[in-house]
Formats: C-alpha cells, structure tokens, sequence
C-alpha cells in the first residue's frame, strides 16, 4: 500500500487582486506558490488563515495557468473573512477536487449555459474555456440572470466583450428579477430567456449553475423543451468539507458531490432525494 | 493454550520490543481502550468497551498541518509513526476497522489514517459472554467471527488459543516469537437479540419519504452519543484552532445528528430532527450498502447500550420494515 501526500494540506497563494463585482460579491485574483492546474467546473477549498476553508469553483480560464481567479458572495463565517482580504495578503488553496465538465466529450456540439447570480462564477471559467477553442464547438449560448442589474457579475466582460467574441457562434441572453432606469433588457428570471433557443437540441448539453430554486425551475424549463435528461449538467454544491470523499457533508443520496460531482448530469441524479434542498 | 498469565507476559514482551499495546482497561467502573501503562491494567471480564478502535486510527481530533502566514509555512504535522498493537478488541470492533478501511482509504487514500492502519496489528480476543444489546450475529458476523483481525485469540477452558488470520498477523507473530495454539474454542455465546436484515435496503431504497422516519426519530434528541459510540460512523469536519497569522489545521469527529452538519452560511439543506436521523440510517444501511457492498454496522450495540432515551437500532430497523 502506497501512502500518498496529504490530501488536507493546502498551497500558499497571493492574493494580486480584489475586484468589486457587485455590493456583495467580489473576485480575488490569487497566484499559489506551487503552479494547480485544473479543469472548469472542479472546485478547490480556499483556506482563510485563522477562520478556515470553504469550497469555491473557479472562474478564471483553466488555461490561464499562473493565476486562478476565485468570484466570491459575501454570505457566512469564511466569506466574511475572504472579503476583507486584500492585494498582499495570503490565502491557502487545496484542489482541484472533483469532477468538472467533460469538454472533450462535447466536441462539435451546441452548449446552451443557464446561470443565475454567483453561480456565474463557474460558468465564467467554462465559457472562457469554451470560446478559447471555439472551433471545437457548433454554438454557444450564455443565458445569465441576476437579481438587479447591480447584482450582474462580470458585467463589462458580459455585456460588452463576449458578444463580440463571434456573434455567429456565441450570444449572451440576459435578464433580471427586477430592473432599474439604467436597465433596458429583459426583466424576468431566467428562465424566460431559455426560449426559441435555435439549438438543435439532438446534438446539445446544458449546463445550469446558481442558487437551489432556480437550478430546479432551469432544469424542468430544459426538459420541457426537450432536453434528454442525460444532456442536462448540473453543478450540485453542497457543503464539502474534506473535498475527497471522506468526511460525509456532501452526501446526495449515495453520491459524495465533491468525488462524484459537483457537476452531474440530471439522470444520475433525478431519482436523488433532496436533489433541489 | 494460553492463561491470562501467559498473556501478560507476552504483552510485556511486545511493549519491550517497542510496541505500543493499546488495550481494555477498567476505570471507575467503566471499560475503555486505552494506552497501556502497565499488563496487569488489562480487564479480560467485559463485554465490551466504552469506546471503539476508531481513537486509534481515527482520533476524536487531531492536527493535520500547522501553518504560519508571516514565515508562509505550512508545515504537515505526523505524530510518531510508532507501531501499534492494539490487544483485546472484541470481533465487531476489528470487523468496523475493514470498513473504515474501505471508506478511507479506496481510490483516494487519507494518509494519516493509511499510515496509522499500516502500523496497527489487531489482535483479537474473541467474546465468552454476550449482553442484552449485541447483534452482531444478526449482522452477518458472530463472537468468535476473525474478520479484521490480524491474529485472534478464541476462548478456551478459562484461557485463550491464538491462531493466524492475515498475513500480517503471521508477519507479526514469528516477528515476536508468538507461539500459536492448537486445541478447541469454547462454543460461541448465545446472543439474546436477534433481527433479520431481509427486506431492509430493499424498503430504504423505496422510502426516503415516509411518514415513519418521524415516529422512529421521536425519542432522538440529536446528542451524538451513537455516532460517537460507534465502531463505523466516521464523518468529520475540519476547523482551525488559531490566530489569522499562526495556527493549526484540526481534524475533528462531525455527527449527522447536529442541525450544523449540512449548515451553510446562507442555506440548510437539511432541516428537521427526523431527516438527519434518516440521513444516519440510510448512510448505515443504505448508501454504504450502495458505495462498499456492505452495512456500516456491526452489531455491537454501543448505540442502544448509551442512548439517553432508549433510541434502539434494531427496533427502529424492524419498524421501518414492517
């Protein structure tokens, strides 16, 4: 028997950056002192000195490899922490953990993407990946809604640079609940944007990724249009502690989301219960 | 055979050849493994004790690394990787150890509990005498079964007789000169208790919802005496103990029982007495069964023994089915 390194030790990582997103949410770009390479959709515990760790997926592109960008809501004990961090200070970060999204396995199809608040942040690693080989893939759709225009993260990037990426391949469908004077777009949840998609569905996937309540409505809108239920991925996160399967938080049914997940196809989970708690 | 004598005097030998001996001992009126000072501190008269093998290879909390933010250190912390006899744990004991294993160590291997496991040799000394709470027989095991023991040590006419079950029992034997005994086994104890498993996974399989999780759950009062009594239940959680520039990383036992187990920052997936108590249950008999082909329970009734309000296991099990 072979006893490998310990799985619980995080790498050291500078924080370069802190971007304010929205009035609650924040991106720090940090760089680890040992290079972690990781595929969208894999999550990484990012350790708080003296508070403790918390699970968050990336949101910078997988091939940008000296620095990983982590989008953060204020909303508990460790995120509180995080958020009053700054350019200098130090972080640890233990990952990648779990599975992410299998892009291989998606050549040559079309990926329609439904995301709602920080649950933008893995979609935004997935869709950087994505659009860095777009030639691998027939169209991409990114449908993103938040609470308030405010509340919109990646806002210049989403709003003013992704549509240009190739508007033949690529489109940006946003909304949100409720808009403003500014606001001129769509106002609904998101789902009133997964419409006339013009995706031949025989040869797409989804992906859904945001707060338990929208993922639920997302998924049943995507089925009723006609998606196979093995076609719809799911990023379940859930509270991981330990991150490999050992500690018993993460349980869906007898999945542990960190090893089998985060992100699942609705298939393999549908019949879970609590899939939506 | 072997009399107690005799076995006091091999376990002397072992701790003079380096072995830490982890074994039963009595202490205001309660039985505990514990490590062994002295041979003669063992009781060799108790069903069954207090707590299990887990506070070896799974430490109610234990430091994983130490770090200092100023220096950027973050250092592994390994206590001394000692070999350890453990002596005396009962076949339900020995036989949670194999699960654990499976759990822990699988495709992805927690080092900390590999490196202790690899280290520990469990020696057995199988049951004369059952109480009102066993069940082991009724979880496919039995007093006498050798599963997870490296060596064991059947009851025999007042002694015990030692034979060979793993390779690494034989490696440890002719390592410290244990002579091994022919001669027959007293017959295995009667137990009192029995249940049938049948038709167990197949109703839980069936009946995440159902109105019988509340009734089974009602006298629960969510302490977390049996996930802590018990050989199997193994989930745990990892806090800090530290100041923002220095500290340590811990390792800490976490229980399915407590609202803050699933608890996060903005959002409780699980809410309500009766569902954690079921989450407890099907990770048992259930997902387990599901993950490793087997139960997570051994039958050692350490959780009927201790419940606070009579919470018995076995009974909530035949409800279930009815």
């Amino acid at each position: 028997m072979q006893v490998v390194k310990n799985i619980y030790k995080p790498v050291t990582a500078d924080i370069l950056e802190v971007i304010d997103e929205t009035p609650t949410i924040k991106t720090f770009v940090v760089r680890p002192r040992q290079p972690i390479g990781f595929q969208a959709g894999e999550f990484m515990e990012v350790t708080v000195p003296g508070v403790g760790e918390a699970p968050f997926t990336p949101s910078s592109s997988p091939n940008v490899k000296e620095t990983i960008d982590f989008t953060i809501m204020k909303v508990g004990r460790v995120t509180e922490a995080i958020h009053r961090m700054r350019k200098g200070d130090t972080v640890g970060v233990r990952g990648p953990l779990g599975k992410g999204y299998p892009l291989d396995a998606w050549k040559g199809k079309e990926i329609c993407i439904v995301g709602g608040g920080v649950g933008g942040a893995p979609l935004r690693a997935l869709f950087l990946a994505l659009t860095e080989r777009l030639d691998d893939f027939k169209k991409i759709l990114y449908c993103y809604g938040a609470r308030t225009p405010k509340d919109i993260v990646y806002k210049k990037q989403i709003m003013e640079e992704w549509p240009k990426i190739d508007p033949k391949k690529v489109e940006i469908r946003l909304t949100v609940d409720e808009g403003d004077e500014t606001w001129k777009g769509n106002v609904g949840v998101v789902t009133t944007v997964v419409r006339d998609l013009g995706l031949d569905l025989a040869s797409s996937v989804a992906v859904v990724c945001g707060p338990p309540i929208m993922m639920k409505f997302a998924t049943f809108k995507l089925l009723e249009l006609g998606y196979p239920e093995s076609s719809i991925y799911l990023s379940m996160e859930k509270n991981m502690s330990c991150g490999v399967g050992k500690c018993g938080h993460c349980m869906l049914g007898e999945y542990m989301v960190c090893q089998d997940g985060p992100v699942l196809t609705y298939d393999l989970i549908k019949d879970k219960p609590g899939i939506w708690d | 055979m072997k009399t107690i004598e005799d076995i006091l005097r091999l376990i002397e030998d072992w701790q003079g050849k380096g072995y830490t001996v982890v074994a039963p001992v009595r202490s205001e009126g309660l039985v505990s493994f514990e490590v062994l000072r002295a041979p003669s501190q063992i009781d060799f008269d108790h069903v069954l004790t207090v707590n299990t093998l887990k506070d070896v290879t799974l430490p109610r909390c234990e430091t994983l690394f130490k770090y200092d933010v100023e220096k950027a250190s973050i250092e592994p912390s390994w206590e001394a990787s000692q070999p350890i006899v453990v002596f005396g744990s009962r076949p339900c004991d020995a036989a949670a150890v194999t699960i654990l294993d499976s759990i822990l160590m699988g495709e992805v291997t927690d080092s900390r509990y590999a490196r202790r496991r690899e280290n520990m040799i469990v020696v057995t000394l199988a049951c004369s005498q059952a109480d009102e709470a066993c069940f082991c027989t009724s979880m496919g095991y039995g007093p006498h079964d050798p599963t997870g023991s490296d060596i064991i040590g059947l009851p025999s006419k007042g002694g015990y007789v030692f034979r060979v079950v793993s390779q690494k029992g034989k490696d440890f034997a002719s390592k410290v000169g244990l002579e091994l005994d022919e001669g027959r086994a007293d017959p295995e104890p009667e137990l009192k208790r029995r249940i049938t498993t049948d038709g167990i996974k197949a109703w839980l399989d069936e009946n995440f919802e159902s109105p019988k999780w509340e009734k089974v759950s009602e006298n629960c009062v969510s302490c977390g005496a049996c996930y802590y009594l018990c050989p199997t239940c193994h989930c745990f959680d990892i806090a800090d103990e530290a100041g923002a520039s220095r500290g340590v990383r811990m390792r800490i036992w976490d229980c399915c029982s407590f609202a803050g187990f699933t608890k996060m920052a903005a959002h409780q997936p699980r809410v309500g007495k009766h569902r954690r108590y079921r989450q407890r249950i099907m990770h048992k008999f259930k997902y387990t069964v599901d993950n490793i082909g087997k139960t997570a329970c051994v039958g050692d009734g350490r959780c009927i023994r201790y419940c606070p309000y009579g919470v018995d296991i076995t009974e909530v099990l035949e409800a279930l089915r009815e």
